[in-house]
């Protein structure tokens, strides 16, 4: 090909010589169209290049974070953290129903939401989780549920003994987290999301920050530094002042996880869990697909899921057409649900099951 | 080949790089360019270009005092100037014939109150509530003047036992110190506490108090007569009414009530002393903070967001009719008035017109402190 390419300096601007009527030069007609299918190749080569190097954060939270298998085995526990007790005895409900199939686009479904600190407190992977909120969509009616699991709840763990429920990923990872809740609840868990505390400032910060009424002040003396501090068993003072305000991850986090001054303790930690979720979904509306790659970078080793790809696009339809979010139904296990006692030395709920499984099955079927 | 590189090619092979280079870089940049959080701009208010000679920012009367970043800006006839550099500045608060600006300045640990002239200069510390045992610190927060302007009405966090941290009202003398500070209410415990105190003529005192009601905390607009009195509630907890503000005039009430925890509506009702009539809603559906009113009672400025989202801009609402009503004989008021809601615009009349057909947005691109009150005189 190059060697019947013409002499450079006859692609220039000049008429075809056939316009005057003699012999056609087909080289020249090559040069300039194969010159301008090199350039064409070049500006989407390139284009495509940078599109894909724009995106690849997501590319990549994608391809590592998403689709993580949950398996049916319940992990060895690890003593990292506090022991479950083998003796206390606390009345298990049935078994779970048998995990399903990956459901449907339109299907209803359940997720399980976990957060954690994932300070260095804890061994990788062995944290507990002190946000759980089960989360029921039903596509067809648009009709969306929230049940917080208080984090001291007292139950029967997956993987042997009993335990405060904050336990269960701890002793066995997301699998063990969901049989618990599973077995508790009686109620069927299609997938789980797993967030870090640092994952969640990140997200929050770039998203922009998220819009909220806060409920009251919330003061606390002994708040947890262990996000900005070497020292996972430092504390802080926060004070969060009431009323509508824009709120940065790290504040956000301040208003959520916040428990020491609120007469509800972690039911009241757990509504403004809830609170703060539907604000982060009201700002997810604000967000367009360029803005994909950062937030996947803020996500990066801070978020795991079981949510496949081919499910997330149909998802995220789904969650673009949940505009409504004062229809969301939001429910915390207040007493006379749950109450409050001491076991093994620890400050526990105790759940009334027969207050509390009518109640699941209403929403969670 | 040789031929061909040397006669152009090489220089041909070097522009299609080139191209193909720019190419993905240009890509690159453009999506970065289209980015939502990114493309945000948020200024400084000495930043912004001077409005337009009939922009309503400019017709608002008197002096107008906000807070962005930790730093306090005064805002006169459309023009902003800072008084303070950022530092943790919040909350100013003034009155007619006060002797200067009181503020809160905030640290990571605790607060302090200030005084200093209007110009920002002359700063007087109030309050020394740093110590080094963390929880040693107090905040002290929503310094107001009392309406003889020798007191300063604050929340603070005293008495604390243990994890139980909530704030209440007390008074100091502006040239007294703690010590001399006299506890006003006590809160409910385990909720936050008191917060937002408004100096009534009387003497009494008007502030927000967070209860706990069937397992959801909710603010109520309580009156104290005395310091340690009984105190009697204006609003219901049902309502979840705060951020009090009185008109100049004293005979109305502004405060924003929230029925859910995602939005609020700006109220107003006509007010006796200590009796407040129906309330009436001026703008609902959305994120405000703030009402304040301008010095002649014609309407309130007030913060919100732009749009539905996003940092917190300054906006004006004209009531040129509202406190036609009387107050209730019933200290506690009645639902609120079924009434067509007036709702956000970004444009509109001049903020004194006589009938402004809703809110005006007066700012855009900034970032004022939704959490810290506005001063206006």
């Amino acid at each position: 090909m190059q060697r019947n390419s013409p002499p450079r300096s006859d692609s220039g601007n000049r008429q075809p010589a056939a316009a005057g009527g003699g012999a056609p030069h087909p080289p020249r007609r090559l040069t300039l169209t194969a010159l301008v299918m090199l350039v064409a190749f070049g500006l989407l080569a390139g284009g495509a290049a940078g599109a894909l190097a724009y995106f690849m954060p997501v590319l990549a939270v994608a391809y590592q974070q998403t689709g993580q298998r949950v398996r049916n085995s319940v992990a060895t526990p690890v003593p990292t953290v506090r022991r479950p007790s083998q003796n206390t005895p606390v009345a298990a409900p049935a078994a779970p129903p048998a995990g399903g199939p990956a459901v449907s686009a339109e299907a209803p479904f359940t997720v399980l939401l976990l957060g954690s600190d994932d300070d260095s407190k804890f061994a990788s992977d062995h944290v507990l989780t002190q946000s759980m909120i089960l989360l029921r969509v039903v596509p067809a009616t648009k009709h969306v549920t929230m049940l917080s699991i208080p984090r001291d709840l007292w139950v029967p763990l997956s993987s042997g003994g009993a335990a405060k429920i904050d336990a269960a990923y701890a002793y066995g990872g997301p699998e063990a987290a969901i049989a618990t809740v599973e077995r508790n609840f009686q109620v069927h868990v299609d997938d789980y999301v797993w967030v870090g505390l640092k994952g969640l400032i990140d997200l929050i910060d770039q998203m922009g920050g998220v819009d909220v009424v806060t409920s009251n002040p919330v003061l606390d003396d002994f708040y947890p530094a262990d996000v900005e501090s070497p020292n996972p068993y430092s504390y802080k003072r926060v004070a969060v002042l009431p009323g509508a305000q824009h709120l940065d991850g790290l504040h956000a986090l301040e208003y959520v996880r916040s428990r020491h001054d609120d007469l509800r303790g972690d039911f009241g930690r757990s509504a403004r869990q809830q609170q703060v979720l539907l604000a982060l979904r009201a700002r997810a509306n604000t967000l367009n697909p360029t803005d994909l790659p950062a937030v996947a970078a803020s996500l990066n080793g801070e978020l795991k899921t079981s949510i496949g790809l081919d499910r997330i696009s149909s998802l995220l339809a789904l969650a673009s057409a949940l505009k409504d979010l004062s229809t969301v139904h939001q429910i915390v296990l207040l007493p006379p649900y749950t109450s409050t006692a001491v076991v093994d030395g620890q400050d526990v709920v105790l759940a009334d099951w027969n207050a509390i499984l009518p109640l699941v099955r209403q929403d969670f079927p | 080949m040789l031929r061909w590189w040397t006669k152009g090619g090489l220089t041909t092979a070097l522009a299609l790089m080139l191209i193909t280079l720019c190419s993905g870089v240009g890509v690159y940049l453009l999506l970065s360019s289209h980015r939502t959080t990114g493309a945000r701009v948020v200024k400084r208010p000495t930043d912004v270009n001077r409005p337009a000679a009939d922009a309503p920012i400019n017709h608002l009367p008197g002096t107008i005092y906000l807070i962005e970043k930790g730093a306090l800006y005064q805002l006169r006839a459309g023009t902003y100037s800072m008084l303070l550099p950022p530092a943790g500045w919040t909350q100013p608060s003034t009155t007619a014939g006060a002797p200067g600006l009181l503020l809160a300045k905030r640290d990571a640990a605790y607060s302090d109150l200030y005084l200093m002239g209007s110009d920002g200069k002359a700063q007087t510390q109030l309050t020394h509530n740093a110590n080094r045992t963390l929880e040693a610190n107090h905040w002290a927060f929503y310094p107001r003047f009392s309406q003889d302007g020798k007191n300063v009405l604050f929340s603070y966090d005293s008495p604390k036992f243990g994890y139980e941290v909530d704030l209440s009202v007390w008074s100091m003398p502006l040239s007294g110190s703690i010590v001399e500070a006299r506890k006003w209410t006590t809160p409910s415990s385990y909720t936050g506490g008191d917060v937002e105190p408004v100096p009534l003529l009387s003497g009494a005192l008007l502030y927000a108090k967070y209860s706990i009601v069937d397992s959801e905390v909710l603010a109520q607009l309580w009156v104290m007569d005395l310091p340690g009195g009984q105190g009697r509630p204006l609003t219901t907890p049902q309502e979840d009414c705060s951020q009090a503000a009185l008109s100049p005039d004293g005979r109305q009430l502004a405060m924003v009530c929230s029925g859910d925890r995602q939005s609020g509506t700006l109220m107003v009702a006509p007010f006796a002393g200590d009796t407040i009539g129906p309330l009436t809603a001026v703008v609902a559906g959305g994120e405000l903070a703030e009402p304040t009113w301008a010095p002649d009672s014609s309407g309130l400025v007030y913060l919100a967001p732009s749009a539905t989202a996003g940092p917190f801009q300054l906006w004006w609402v004209g009531l040129p009719n509202v406190h036609s009503a009387s107050p209730a004989a019933s200290p506690l008021s009645g639902q609120p008035e079924d009434r067509t809601l007036l709702r956000p615009q970004a444009t509109g009349a001049r903020p004194t017109a006589p009938a402004p057909p809703g809110p005006i947005q007066l700012t855009s691109s900034l970032d004022f402190d939704a959490t810290s009150t506005i001063a206006w005189q």
